[in-house]
């Protein structure tokens, strides 16, 4: 066979073949869609730096209405000094009593820590009452502790710090680089990059359902009219 | 007008027909012309030539797709006008391309344009198209059926030309394996 007989006898394929190719080359060309693709994507990253700094402005202004510090934690941080091993003993002993009433799940159950200073084993109770004072000895066994009322619960901290660990990347992005639960404090500590790291301010606040329990620290000294 | 309506005034005799065909599909027969022929004078006459024939045809035929039905008269006519003008030259354009790509499935030895043989090779080759994916086929088709250039194919089906010529490449090879498989020695 001749290639035009075979240009020839292809011409009778069949029809809906031929028609749905035309239709193919008669629609709107795909090319466009290469640059469409690229505008598209150059004005998703604008329309998201546009939120992201609308955010910021938002989240600034949130962290200087509602009183929010962030300290220096390099000042914040203990001096060294030398522990004795009477106070290692009680350091020891406050972390069991921790350990032990952690794991129970007290809702009233706040913290235990060795005061240093007055040398003093401390126990808060976000409710201090005598049935809860009696649990508590149970675990203390002959160990002198004072109690003292503090603002949260352990199981509340724990929680918030969950809450902050399922979104640490999120945190992380937006310069909160670490947290942890400070039990002296009664607190969860988280530390910023710096402390203008306002959206991680206001999206960590945010999972503190209670308020207050979140203290914010960063290394860098604060800077005058901010916070 | 709705193609059965259009082959009803050919069936009518009635001489709006042509008018309608015009409107409708005279930008469709160009481009298919076009392909083939290069040039304007020639598309034109070929266009018309359509036209006419599209009028001597209709009735008996009542084509189920009228674009497809003009089209085939089209194609037909061009490729004939193409081959009396460069009988002894080899020509520009698509269609020399597309023939010596066509070579690679051919022979090139006469054969015998046996009415039933040809029937039966235009339902292999149907069956051959079936088993390709819708691209697939549509590419092909637009390039054998249509004239398309490479490069206006690849740029309709957002891909490249490279991947346009592969995968006809491929196609080709296929169908020569499938026919001869099938006992036709082309």
């Amino acid at each position: 066979m001749k290639k035009e007989q075979l240009f020839d006898i292809l011409g009778e394929v069949d029809e809906k073949k031929i028609q749905s190719a035309g239709e193919t080359m008669s629609r709107k060309k795909k090319t466009s869609s290469i640059w469409l693709n690229y505008g598209t994507l150059v004005a998703c990253l604008c329309l998201v730096i546009i939120s992201i700094l609308s955010f910021h402005l938002y989240a600034k202004q949130y962290v200087i209405s509602n009183h929010i510090t962030v300290h220096n934690e390099l000042l914040l941080g203990s001096d060294y000094c030398e522990v004795t091993e009477e106070q290692a003993k009680k350091l020891e002993k406050a972390n069991s009593i921790h350990n032990k009433l952690s794991t129970q799940n007290f809702e009233w159950y706040g913290n235990c820590y060795y005061d240093f200073e007055n040398d003093k084993i401390m126990l808060g109770l976000t409710e201090i009452s005598d049935s809860n004072k009696e649990t508590v000895l149970s675990y203390t066994r002959n160990t002198a502790v004072e109690f003292y009322q503090c603002d949260y619960s352990y199981q509340y901290l724990e929680e918030l710090y969950n809450k902050l660990y399922k979104n640490r990347v999120i945190l992380y992005l937006f310069g909160a680089d670490r947290f942890n639960i400070s039990i002296d404090k009664n607190k969860v500590n988280v530390h910023l990059t710096n402390d203008n790291k306002y959206i991680a301010i206001y999206i960590a606040n945010k999972m503190d359902t209670i308020g207050g329990a979140i203290t914010f620290s960063s290394d860098i000294q604060p800077t005058d009219g901010d916070g | 007008m709705e193609d059965k309506d259009i082959v009803n005034l050919y069936w009518e005799r009635n001489q709006k027909a042509i008018s309608e065909t015009q409107t409708k599909y005279g930008n469709y027969c160009h481009s298919i012309a076009m392909n083939i022929l290069l040039n304007n004078e020639d598309v034109e006459e070929c266009v018309n030539d359509t036209y006419l024939n599209a009028w001597n045809s209709m009735p008996p035929h009542r084509p189920k797709i009228l674009s497809v039905f003009l089209g085939k008269i089209t194609r037909h006519l061009s490729f004939d006008k193409l081959r009396y003008k460069n009988a002894d030259k080899r020509g520009s354009g698509e269609i020399p391309l597309i023939l010596d790509e066509l070579a690679e499935i051919v022979s090139g030895n006469e054969s015998a344009d046996d009415e039933l043989y040809r029937k039966e090779l235009i339902k292999e080759i149907n069956d051959f198209l079936n088993s390709l994916s819708k691209e697939k086929c549509n590419i092909f088709i637009c390039r054998y059926w249509y004239a398309y250039p490479v490069s206006q194919i690849a740029r309709q089906f957002g891909v490249t030309e490279n991947n346009v010529s592969v995968t006809l490449n491929r196609i080709r090879n296929n169908l020569k394996q499938f026919l001869t498989e099938r006992g036709y020695d082309l």
